[in-house]
């Protein structure tokens, strides 16, 4: 071996020891489990928001007589939604249990007025059997994303079902149980257990000026859970309002937004809601904000909008996360909450308050003119706006709208409104933040324009009778409620293309059955009040017949309440009231109401003189700021 | 068993003992060209060490930055991991739980979110699979779920341990070769049931970021190795170059050639060291030709005086020869003057004799005329010529001869001289004991060996009996009347047959003197037919021993292997 080989064969070796070396501190491709840390123990989201509720299903064992067993099974349809058909089929008996089927169409809501048991006897197989009649009205339809659609207009209200029962052992057991033998083909649910099973939850929606938010009532079954129900809010957000609002709400989340992931916590009580790139073509970014957070703002304290995973700053909020006080004004129910009622005494428009004072449209030299004979009266939330309808000198009435702003006499212009004739006008009430006001005329709904103009108010679909003699509109301007023919309705309200156009959609009975309805207000942004006689319910603590009063329902006639329980059985002639702040809650604002000649104010249940004064003054036609 | 292990043991050593010779001697053949030159030791050393430095500092660098690289990747991947987590447990717990209808969507549709995520741990594959209580199948993406395969070993680690675990793997959710991945688990809660999440993130561009390293390194390394090589190998070059020039130099001086002087090119350290070296070499041959001089002017002077003393002892030879013959008409004092008269010329021009001898083997002048002879007569003619001195010392001559005649191309003429000069010394310091004399020869020497049982020599002594006019014991009585010269002359007549005269001696033991030159004249002796140590010996030698230094080295061989 040479000399020169044996160099290049050392160099070789160098070589590969280097190179040997230096492949060593490659990347691993194998190796043992390296553990970090243990994994951190999580669950849910908070155990305040964790609200599983107890497993307290109705069954029929528990009833103890065939009454009972039927009272039962109308709270068991609503008790555990994902159960429905075992639950609502353990009170059938086993040959037709088998072949029941939940109604695909949803929970039809039921107001029982009384349960009466027609017949209990023994067979000639000394077997116990029974017939119970259940009798109400009928609600609704309690569908998808929540929606509790009204039967139609034309169809009677009223409910009856018979139920036959028969007493059999009770499985593995050594009692007896009744159980039904006819099952009804509706999934039923009565309206108490529907009071109990499932929470109002409103949702927002735009109004179609994008300027307000439009309530939107739903129901949430109190079994979901708090985060998940975050997630259903969204769900029903994105698919837009209730076929019933119409055009009277738009949703400015725009057509096609999906939600990406669930609505989640992220950090101390910030709820992140992540919505795909199509709600980056929002052209109302701060309403779809609003809504969000209005919508989701008893599950979420605060909320942060994002967009495909990255967060959305929105004009006008300081950083990413927001609340519904952000966007306070938005709905309209808290700037008229807790403001002044007024009425008329003498013909003059006083404050219910001793303490207030008249605004500047009512106080001014020219207002100080007209506001004499005045027989109703309406006026704007921020005073700028009021109607009066005075007593004419040829025995009929002469309605003016006045403003503020004017450079003369005080700042304040008023206008006579033409068109409405002299003789049937009713209470007016005005469109929140505008002059545009709704007027019963002679049985008919007008509408008056801020030229003083007025135009008849149009339908969608034709109204079951016509006679309209009380009509209020809601805080958010886009719905009405309204009495015709006797009857109480709540509606959209659309707004036609020029000043003081208006339309009425779709009609939605309330409290069908109630008589001797006065006047209607609006208590909350999803209750009215108004005065009537009826009854909700003749075996509950309601009972004992119908009862004249100012009664209080939601509007979608679920939920009832008669708010003069004990101030006696007289339907007051006139009633108005101030919507409770919904961010701050309450079962109602202040309600005036007018009853034989005199002002009385209902605080809670309770009947008493406004304002803090020692008796009721004499007056009528209270009215709120609106 | 022990005996096999015995066995094994001696198989080992025998194996061993055979081999080594070989192996030792193939290292030094390996290691040979290593050792003779001073460049390639110095670049051998030079690639080595800087290969190993630049090998450990490439291996450290490399291995920080991938590690780097790892580590980065993997904290990356354990927050993203930790983040999904989150994900998971936040949008898994707002179901109802495990009957929830809508819990196979949102397992898919969080999954799907988690790997659109983007984020700095790069593209991945997440697999989520549920407990196995829950009715839902694991779910992953963006490959095929199917094909997203976490490590057996992690999956026991997080799903049985509830940890947030890592480990270093090999997949291919895609499709075609494995490749290295890092797949990280964690165990989620979700509250109403549990999820093991797990993330697949592809090593892809770490491999590529290490390959470049690697190669980077490789590169530099191994053009910073040979750089250093070359550098070592050009200063060893110019360092060694001007050394080996002063060797060769050197070589010449002690070759003879002493006007061979260093070039002297500039005024650096190595130009002093010429300068130094070639002043070194002016005064040695200013020394060398001063002693010379006066070697040849001592060399000259002794033959000189030694003929120029040979006439008037001539003359004084015959004057005394005159007295010695007439010695008996003289007074019984005269006749003994006229007698030892005679005995000290005759011992003058002995030593008068070998001073000519010395000096004509000094001045070169000596010549070998080697014949074809019979040694046996020579030995046994040189043996007679003692008789009467060893009858006289009681010590008689043993003469071991071959059967044959021994031929060798010898000159007889100082090969008997030698042998007379071997064998008088050994009855001289016989001690009346016998002396042995014995002629041996093989193919290619003859050696003559002289064995006396005397005193002996003392350690170190056989050197000395070689120098001129070296005596053991100058207090002991010359028998012999010998000059002092005869070992020394002896020595030269060996150097000149080309062969050796070597001497063995033991205090109270006797000594032997061997002579053995080579059959042929002019060949190179090897080895000695006859043993210096002769076998009745006790003490044996502490090895062979080498010639003494001679003028005539030229011509005598150096002493080789033998086989005493």
């Amino acid at each position: 071996m040479t000399e020169r080989r044996r160099v290049r064969r050392g160099l070789l070796a160098v070589g590969a020891a280097v190179l040997l070396a230096l492949a060593g501190c490659g990347v691993p491709d194998s190796g043992p489990p390296v553990v970090v840390s243990t994994a951190p123990v999580t669950g849910s989201q908070g155990g305040d928001e964790s609200n599983q509720r107890p497993a307290d299903l109705p069954t029929p064992e528990t009833a103890t007589n065939p009454s009972d067993l039927v009272q039962l099974f109308y709270r068991a349809a609503g008790a555990d939604p994902n159960q429905v058909q075992s639950t609502v089929s353990a009170f059938f008996t086993s040959d037709v249990a088998r072949t029941w089927r939940p109604d695909p169409a949803g929970l039809t809501v039921v107001r029982i007025t009384s349960y009466t048991v027609t017949d209990q006897s023994k067979d000639k197989d000394g077997q116990e059997r029974a017939t119970v009649r259940a009798r109400g009205q009928l609600v609704g339809v309690l569908g998808d994303r929540g929606i509790m659609q009204s039967p139609p207009l034309g169809r009677s209200r009223s409910y009856q079902q018979l139920f036959h029962l028969v007493r059999v052992p009770v499985p593995n057991g050594t009692t007896k149980e009744w159980l039904i033998t006819n099952p009804p083909s509706e999934t039923l649910m009565s309206t108490e257990a529907m009071s109990t099973e499932y929470n109002a939850t409103i949702l927002y929606f735009a109004s179609p000026d994008h300027r307000s938010l439009v309530p939107d009532l739903r129901y949430m079954s109190v079994g979901v859970l708090a985060p998940k129900q975050r997630t259903i809010l969204v769900d029903w957000l994105l698919a837009g309002p209730s076929p019933w609002l119409g055009q009277a709400a738009v949703n400015d989340i725009p057509d096609g937004t999906k939600r990406r992931g669930n609505v989640v916590a992220s950090g101390t009580n910030v709820v992140v809601v992540d919505l795909s790139s199509d709600a980056a073509a929002a052209p109302h970014t701060d309403m779809l904000a609003a809504q969000l957070a209005w919508s989701l703002r008893m599950q979420a304290p605060r909320l942060q909008l994002r967009v495909e995973g990255r967060a959305v700053h929105i004009p006008g909020v300081r950083g990413t996360t927001f609340d519904a006080s952000t966007w306070h004004g938005y709905n309209m129910s808290t700037i008229g909450a807790g403001s002044t009622g007024y009425y008329v005494s003498g013909g003059r428009i006083v404050p219910a308050t001793s303490n207030e004072s008249l605004p500047a449209v009512l106080s001014g030299s020219l207002a100080g003119e007209l506001n004499s004979d005045v027989q109703r009266a309406a006026l704007s939330v921020d005073g700028s706006t009021a109607l009066l309808v005075r007593a004419a000198s040829d025995g009929g009435s002469e309605v003016w709208l006045g403003r503020a702003g004017g450079e003369n006499r005080g700042g304040v212009v008023y206008t006579p409104v033409t068109g409405l004739g002299a003789h049937g006008i009713g209470t007016p009430s005005l469109l929140p933040g505008s002059a545009t006001a709704l007027v019963p005329v002679r049985g008919s709904l007008r509408s008056v324009g801020s030229d003083g103009a007025a135009h008849a108010v149009t339908y969608s679909e034709p109204p079951p009778g016509g006679n309209v003699t009380a009509v209020s509109v809601a805080p958010d301007g886009c719905r009405v409620a309204l009495v015709a023919d006797g009857h109480l309705y709540v509606a959209p309200l659309l707004t036609g293309p020029g000043a003081g156009r208006l339309t009425i959609g779709r009609l939605r009975p309330l409290a069908s059955t109630f008589t001797q309805l006065t006047e209607v207000t609006w208590t909350q942004e999803d209750e009215v009040a108004f005065g009537g006689r009826g009854t909700v319910s003749e075996d509950g603590p309601l009972s004992g017949g119908p009862r004249g009063g100012v009664w209080q329902f939601s509007v979608d006639d679920v939920s009832s309440d008669l708010l003069t329980g004990s101030a006696g059985d007289a339907v007051p002639d006139q009633l108005a009231s101030a919507t409770s702040d919904p961010s701050k809650g309450g079962a109602h604002g202040t309600i005036l109401l007018a009853a034989s000649g005199r002002i009385a104010q209902i605080t809670g249940n309770e009947v008493g003189p406004p304002g803090g004064a020692t008796r009721s003054p004499h007056g009528s036609s209270p009215f709120f700021p609106s | 068993m022990r005996a096999t292990v015995d066995a094994a043991v001696r198989w080992i050593r025998r194996t061993a003992r055979r081999l080594a010779p070989g192996v030792m001697r193939r290292l030094r053949r390996a290691f040979g060209p290593w050792r003779r030159s001073l460049n390639l030791r110095v670049v051998s050393i030079t690639l080595l060490v800087s290969s190993l430095l630049v090998a450990a500092f490439g291996y450290f660098v490399a291995k920080q930055i991938t590690a780097g690289l790892l580590v980065a990747k993997r904290e990356a991947a354990i927050r993203q991991v930790s983040n999904g987590a989150n994900t998971v447990e936040q949008q898994l717990s707002t179901l109802s739980g495990p009957q929830d209808p809508e819990l196979g969507r949102n397992v898919r549709d969080v999954v799907v979110s988690l790997y659109n995520e983007a984020t700095r741990a790069g593209t991945y594959e997440v697999k989520l699979v549920p407990d196995a209580q829950l009715d839902t199948a694991p779910y992953g993406g963006p490959a095929d779920p199917a094909s997203i395969k976490v490590p057996p070993a992690l999956r026991d680690v997080v799903s049985r341990q509830g940890t947030l675990a890592y480990q270093f793997t090999t997949a291919n959710p895609g499709g075609g070769a494995l490749k290295p991945y890092l797949a990280v688990g964690v165990h989620v809660d979700v509250g109403w049931g549990v999820f093991d999440l797990y993330y697949l993130f592809p090593l892809d561009d770490e491999v590529s970021a290490a390959n470049l390293i690697r190669t980077t390194m490789i590169v530099a390394g191994v053009a910073l190795v040979l750089l250093l090589a070359l550098m070592a190998a050009i200063v060893t070059r110019m360092v060694v170059t001007p050394v080996r020039a002063a060797a060769r130099t050197a070589q010449r001086l002690s070759a003879g050639l002493l006007h061979e002087r260093m070039e002297v090119h500039g005024e650096d350290d190595l130009a002093r060291l010429a300068a130094s070296f070639n002043q070194m070499a002016s005064n040695l041959q200013t020394q060398i030709v001063r002693l010379e001089e006066l070697s040849r002017l001592q060399r000259r002077f002794t033959s000189d005086v030694s003929h120029e003393l040979r006439t008037p002892l001539t003359t004084v030879r015959m004057a005394a020869d005159m007295l010695y013959a007439g010695r008996d008409d003289f007074p019984p004092t005269a006749a003994r003057s006229a007698e030892l008269l005679a005995d000290e010329l005759d011992r003058f021009e002995a030593l008068l004799t070998d001073l000519l001898e010395i000096s004509r083997f000094d001045a070169g002048f000596a010549v070998l005329d080697a014949e074809a002879v019979d040694l046996v007569p020579i030995v046994q003619r040189a043996v007679d010529g003692f008789a009467v001195l060893a009858e006289r010392l009681r010590c008689p001559v043993h003469l071991m001869l071959p059967d044959g005649p021994v031929i060798a191309e010898v000159d007889p003429r100082r090969v008997e001289r030698v042998l007379r000069n071997l064998i008088g010394n050994a009855i001289e310091h016989g001690e009346h004991r016998p002396v042995e004399v014995r002629l041996a020869a093989d193919d290619r020497a003859v050696a003559l060996a002289v064995r006396d049982h005397g005193i002996g020599l003392r350690s170190g002594e056989e050197k000395l009996v070689f120098n001129r006019f070296w005596r053991a014991d100058p207090s002991r009585a010359r028998q012999t009347g010998g000059t002092g010269l005869g070992l020394s002359i002896s020595l030269e007549d060996a150097r000149l047959h080309g062969g050796w005269l070597e001497a063995w001696g033991a205090p109270g033991q006797g000594s032997q003197f061997r002579l053995t030159v080579p059959a042929r004249a002019g060949d190179r002796i090897v080895s000695s037919p006859l043993p210096l140590v002769p076998p009745d010996a006790d003490v044996l030698p502490s090895g062979p021993l080498a010639l003494p230094p001679g003028p005539t080295r030229a011509n005598a061989g150096a002493p080789g292997g033998t086989d005493d």
